[in-house]
């Protein structure tokens, strides 16, 4: 597992995962300007299949400073400061989720992903109502909360996929 | 590392999940008639859907609201994502709209709990 992959072999993958989490934010915020949704902060959250490898290759911390970048660059793309809190609050509490559910070996990376979609709705709802004082923004919280998982869970098959392919990419 | 593209586990877990958050949308407040703006814990404006009116909400950013014919929606907004613009107007049946950098949000009440017992 992620213990047999040498030092400079760590770095470099960290260096990729950093990578993906930022090109897919910008990716995926253009993409939000372009279509109509109707729930704010909707987001299929494809930046989160770089966290998810992260977590799957190098482990927990490195997932969690991945989730960080991820939301930085979400915050950057979009240029609004509340996304920065928002972002911050969901990628925070997602990955400690799923480190924490990754750790418990019960589940593959769907299952571990569908649970991080679910929280990151989750938090970003908790952070709107605080920074709003609007506690009716828990309406959104079942829908948001819903499209989290089935995104989360499409996300962790694909990261599943990727997975035992790049399987065969350790032994180089 | 296990083939397969998802565990039993996976699945029960997101069944779940999707249990849970499907047993919040009953909590849901239906549709009615009134209309109500809030800005924080504020009510900026309660009246009926079938009052047309424009609404001017002033705070971090500036939201413009129009109720009209039975709709309310935010028309223009001076902040950054404009996401209240495209999120459609709220109607009788329900739904709700909100700018999330301004803490705005239209949502409808139904009549209150009295009137629904007399009817």
């Amino acid at each position: 597992m992620s213990n047999s992959l040498s030092r400079n072999k760590r770095l470099a993958l960290f260096g990729i995962f950093a990578a993906i989490a930022i090109v897919l934010s910008f990716f995926e915020n253009a993409l939000l300007g372009m279509t109509n949704f109707f729930i704010p902060g909707l987001k299929p959250g494809i930046a989160n299949i770089a966290v998810v490898m992260a977590l799957a290759w190098l482990g927990g911390r490195e997932a969690f400073v991945i989730s960080l970048i991820k939301a930085t660059a979400s915050f950057l793309a979009t240029g609004a400061i509340t996304v920065l809190w928002f972002s911050l609050a969901g990628a925070v509490l997602s990955c400690v989720g799923m480190v924490l559910l990754h750790r418990t070996k019960l589940f593959s990376l769907a299952g571990v992903s569908a649970a991080g979609g679910f929280l990151s709705n989750l938090a970003q709802v908790g952070v709107m109502i605080l920074i709003s004082g609007t506690k009716e923004f828990l309406y959104y919280l079942p829908l948001l909360a819903l499209f989290g998982v089935g995104f989360g869970l499409l996300i962790g098959i694909v990261c599943n996929l990727i997975y035992s392919r790049l399987n065969k990419v350790k032994k180089i | 590392m296990k083939k397969s593209v998802i565990r039993l586990s996976d699945i029960i877990l997101a069944g779940a999940l999707v249990l849970i958050s499907v047993l919040g949308l009953f909590l849901l407040p239906a549709g009615g008639t009134t209309v109500v703006i809030k800005q924080g814990d504020k009510i900026i404006y309660e009246g009926s859907l079938y009052i047309d009116k424009a609404i001017n909400i002033e705070g971090e950013y500036e939201n413009h609201i129009v109720i009209k014919g039975g709709k309310a929606y935010y028309e223009h907004s001076t902040c950054p994502n404009h996401e209240c613009e495209r999120m459609g107007a709220v109607t009788e049946a329900g739904g709700n709209a909100a700018c999330a950098p301004n803490g705005t949000m239209i949502f409808v009440r139904g009549e209150s709990e009295v009137d629904a017992v007399v009817k």
